[in-house]
């Protein structure tokens, strides 16, 4: 269908060994740790692979000269999803799959893996066949600050990007106000919500223990009689 | 003030009544709804008013002022503005609509105490007088037949108010279906007009129009006929006239206001505003004025045998719309619109005063059971009375004056139309002796002879209303009253405003209403204004004077009482009046009623089945589609995949 | 500067074709969790690839936003997971079908 373009494929190695052997140790240890993700029984192996994939990719930042985004990602993801991911699994014990023969989407599995080959197979010949350019060279910016670094990124982010970095805020607070409702169980999350819908001022605090001990004397009156 | 300031506010005035009492709700308490609808009414008479003196002062012989809102419709060079056209046409119409407008609203606050949809009905009354007024102010055809259309709607929701009665619901409808024919046709006529002349303002299309059709051509014709249609359908004219009798269901004030005195006469403006269309065409001057003739003639015999007592007086204004249509088919358009306004005066005033006689006797409307009331009411007995000489035409009451100027007219038109006109001529001055007989007789049956059983009842206070003897405030409360007298004062000196040979306001006021060939042809004839005025003069009074006499020897001395039966048939024909109704039951609802029962039957064997296999197959598919739903999260993953895939491949196809 | 941008980019579709395969293939919902991270991962390093490329800021602006939403769905992913596991005793996304048609 298609004839692949061989000659865009640049792979110039004699220019800095160096570079290249530590491109491809921290390759294999990211495609490593996704593999052992992916394939491990146990999660708690699973979520321990991940933190090998995530460090990977953040010495590959660094690598491209990206250090704000290299120290974020170990941060956000080796610091806290993981370990977030470690938490839960160790709350929730061990919680096995289900015998392969015995779930619903049995005849899944081979289509499954046909897919996801001719996924990897597409995506590698997409990148095989794309003319991508050469590097550029790195300019400081207008202000002065270097490629990459946390003041060039926050000139980005909080200039042009400003809006994408309010609204990225905002889906925080949702999130962040979604995991305690999820989080919340039986009669503590009734209780905790009601609070947290009914923040009432003082005054309507006042009126609502007035009307609450009425209904209470009324109904005493109600039993005597 | 300008001119045009107080246009609008006479405009505007009725529809802030009717938006505040809406608007009220039932916090508005019935006193102030009628205070506040009233008040409105009375605002625009004011400005109604100071528009007269303003325009009284200016030294301007132009042809009105155009005032413009805002541009309401815009498409391409196609434009309609909101505009208003004040000119001494429209002024004319202005008074007499929220002159007696007032009158008659504050009668309603008399007559309608108690009904506990007071508040709405005040409400209706206002959303017709601002309707009305968009009717007659309006500047060009678009807004002509919004106002045409509005004051239809009024109409039925006013017909319709007592809506709990299956009679007055048939009645609204079939008044509103019947105007709904003549908006049609005037739609028509509109769309006719722009086709010819591109555009829709008054001023520009009667600039245009001689020049875009040929005068008295086929096209004039046609576009006059379809205006036609709007006006007799409005002014209950043959043969579109089915509906006024039926429409007496509404209130009473309802029917003096509506079917008497103001939107009936709708036509007759209609067609004196446009008479430059109509200038066009001599065949429809001719369609006008014959149509005004029979019409006469079809209801003054009809009155004859009519026993409700406001059926009588229906039948008798759709006769004297008869006569304002053959004075503007004759081109006397000053003429038409004077006995617009004095048949306005002395017609609403019978209307009040049968409503009051309504009132009385609770609600009873059958004169056969009526009789000897003089006695008992002499003060409504002196304004009926004066009503009736107005009616028949009686020196000096107004309808005299106006009346045989159109008899005037039509005996001098036959130098422009010939033989019909002369034909009318005859027509009307028989239409003439009729009206003297049927308005005495009604008078008669109602007032004179021996007492009735229910009118001795009254006598006693015996005739509960809402739980009051109806007696107990005298004949009528006091708003009811003093509306009537103030109208039997209009109706005594009304006429006086054209004094044939010494003066004739509305002829002067009007300036240039006559249409040119009328005028040219009586100044070719070297007519002398005040030898035939006289003669027209005794000729009229002499119908008049024939007429009374013939009720008086039948109905009210009972000299000739044998003559109350003694034409079977032909009182069968009049009760059934020529037998229209049974015609068009026949003709139109009969079908209709047959095509809606054909359709409904269609639709049990064909759609229904239809729908069913409809319905089947989409809940089929349905469930079809539903089985892809496996809620799976795999599956959709997969799915999600696939296509992101397909996608991938497709581009990269696209590449090669 | 050795390494051309190809590598990253051909690392990436490696990356994310693994995260795809863990996300169809594996019922255990934490490691379906799992797998989506490493398929965000492998989106952030194209993006950060291309960003260099060019020299220019934008890549990595978007990859921040990743990191921050990828942070929230975490939150809620497990969640969900937790309120899960407390109406029931297996967290296998083939039980977890009762949305079916």
């Amino acid at each position: 269908m298609t004839t692949f373009a061989a000659s865009s494929w640049n792979f110039d190695v004699p220019g800095a060994p160096v570079e290249v052997l530590l491109f491809a140790l921290f390759a294999a240890l990211a495609i490593f740790g996704a593999l052992r993700v992916v394939t491990a029984s146990d999660p708690f192996v699973s979520a321990l692979s991940l933190l090998f994939n995530f460090v990977s990719l953040g010495a590959l930042y660094l690598m491209l000269g990206q250090a704000f985004v290299a120290i974020s990602q170990i941060l956000v993801y080796a610091g806290a999803v993981v370990v977030l991911f470690l938490f839960v699994i160790a709350y929730l014990g061990d919680r096995r799959e289900l015998a392969a023969d015995a779930v619903r989407a049995r005849a899944l599995r081979p289509f499954a893996l046909l897919g996801v080959l001719a996924l990897m197979v597409t995506l590698v010949a997409v990148v095989i066949t794309a003319d991508f350019p050469k590097l550029a060279e790195l300019h400081d910016t207008a202000a002065g600050f270097g490629f990459g670094s946390p003041q060039a990124i926050g000139e980005t982010f909080l200039g042009t990007y400003v809006l994408a970095f309010e609204v990225t805020s905002l889906v925080l607070l949702v999130a962040a106000i979604g995991g305690i409702v999820l989080g919340l169980t039986g009669r503590a999350r009734h209780d905790r919500l009601r609070k947290l819908m009914q923040t009432r001022s003082a005054d309507q605090q006042k009126r609502l223990h007035e009307s609450e001990e009425r209904k209470l004397k009324s109904e005493r009156g109600v039993g005597t009689t | 003030m300008e001119l045009s300031t107080l246009a609008w506010i006479a405009y505007l005035a009725p529809l802030v009544g009717v938006l505040a009492i809406a608007l009220g709700g039932t916090r508005l308490g019935a006193r102030t709804a009628g205070i506040v609808s009233c008040l409105a009414i009375f605002v625009a008479f004011v400005a109604s008013i100071g528009a007269l003196l303003k325009w009284e002062s200016m030294d301007d012989e132009g042809h009105g002022v155009v005032t413009t809102a805002w541009t309401w419709l815009s498409a391409g060079t196609f434009r309609v503005p909101f505009e208003l056209l004040v000119d001494p046409l429209s002024i004319w119409m202005l008074l007499v609509v929220t002159g007696v407008g007032f009158l008659i609203h504050v009668y309603s606050v008399g007559y309608m105490a108690g009904d506990p949809q007071f508040n709405r009905f005040m409400a209706y009354l206002n959303l017709f007088v601002f309707s009305m007024l968009t009717l007659v102010l309006a500047g060009n055809f678009v807004l002509l037949l919004v106002g045409w259309g509005l004051v239809g709607m009024a109409s039925y929701l006013l017909i319709g108010f007592w809506h709990d009665r299956p009679s007055a619901v048939i009645a609204a409808k079939k008044a509103f279906i019947v105007n709904a024919i003549g908006d049609v046709t005037i739609m028509l006529a509109i769309f006719l007009i722009f086709r010819e002349t591109g555009v829709l303002s008054f001023g520009p299309v009667f600039e245009q129009l001689p020049g875009a059709v040929s005068t008295d051509g086929g096209k004039a014709f046609l576009i006059c006929l379809l205006l036609l249609g709007g006006a007799f359908a409005k002014s209950a004219q043959l043969p579109l006239h089915t509906w006024l009798p039926d429409a007496m269901e509404g209130p009473t004030p309802v029917s003096a206001l509506i079917h008497a005195a103001t939107m009936v006469t709708a036509g007759v403006y209609a067609v004196a505003r446009l008479h430059p269309v109509f200038d066009l065409s001599h065949q429809a001057q001719i369609l006008i004025f014959m149509t005004g003739g029979v019409t006469l003639l079809v209801a003054g015999f009809t009155a004859l045998a009519q026993t409700d007592i406001k059926r009588v007086i229906a039948y008798s204004t759709m006769s004297q719309i008869g006569y304002m249509f053959i004075a503007a088919g004759m081109g006397a358009y000053g003429a038409a619109m004077f006995h617009l306004a004095t048949h306005a005066f002395f017609k609403a005033l019978l209307f009040l005063g049968a409503g009051i006689v309504i009132h009385a006797l609770a609600d009873e409307q059958d004169i056969r059971t009526m009789g000897g009331l003089r006695k008992h009411m002499p003060k409504t007995y002196g304004l009926f009375l004066v009503a009736t000489l107005a009616l028949s035409g009686v020196i000096p009451f107004a309808g005299f004056f106006s009346k045989d100027e159109i008899l005037n007219f039509a005996l001098a038109g036959g130098e422009v139309y010939g033989a019909w006109a002369y034909a009318t001529y005859a027509m009307a001055v028989l239409g003439a002796i009729l009206t003297g007989i049927y308005s005495f007789r009604l008078l008669f049956l109602v007032f004179h002879g021996d007492e009735s059983e229910l009118v001795q009842q009254y006598g006693r206070g015996e005739v509960m209303h809402h739980g009051h003897a109806t007696n107990e405030h005298g004949e009528a409360p006091r708003t009811m009253f003093w509306p009537v007298a103030i109208l039997g004062l209009l109706t005594v000196v009304g006429g006086w405003i054209a004094i044939p040979g010494l003066f004739a306001v509305p002829h002067d006021f009007l300036h240039g209403a006559e249409a040119a060939p009328t005028r040219e042809a009586l100044e070719a004839a070297e007519f002398v204004p005040a030898e035939q005025w006289l003669l027209a003069l005794t000729v009229g009074l002499g119908c008049a004077v024939v007429g009374i006499g013939l009720a008086w020897m039948i109905w009210g001395s009972g000299a000739w009482s044998g003559m109350r039966s003694r034409f079977p048939r032909f009182e069968r024909v009049f009760q059934r009046a020529f037998g229209f109704d049974a015609a068009y039951d026949t003709v139109f609802v009969r079908p209709a009623q047959a095509i809606a029962e054909g359709v409904r039957s269609t639709d049990e064997v064909v759609t229904l089945p239809m729908l069913e296999e409809i319905e089947i197959a989409t809940r089929d598919s349905g469930r079809g589609f539903g089985r892809m739903q496996t809620g799976l999260v795999r599956t959709y993953a997969f799915a999600t995949a696939i296509g992101m895939l397909a996608i991938i491949v497709a581009f990269l196809w696209i590449e090669a | 500067m050795s390494v051309a941008v190809d590598w990253y980019v051909g690392l990436s579709a490696v990356l994310f074709s693994i995260g795809a395969a863990g996300v169809l293939l594996r019922r255990n919902a934490l490691v379906v969790l799992l797998s989506i991270e490493i398929m965000l991962n492998a989106g952030n390093l194209a993006l950060v690839a291309f960003s260099r490329t060019h020299a220019q800021h934008d890549g990595q602006v978007f990859a921040i936003v990743v990191m921050a939403i990828a942070a929230s769905e975490v939150v809620v992913g497990l969640g969900i997971v937790v309120a899960l596991s407390h109406m029931r005793r297996e967290l296998d996304t083939d039980e977890l079908a009762e949305l079916h048609g």
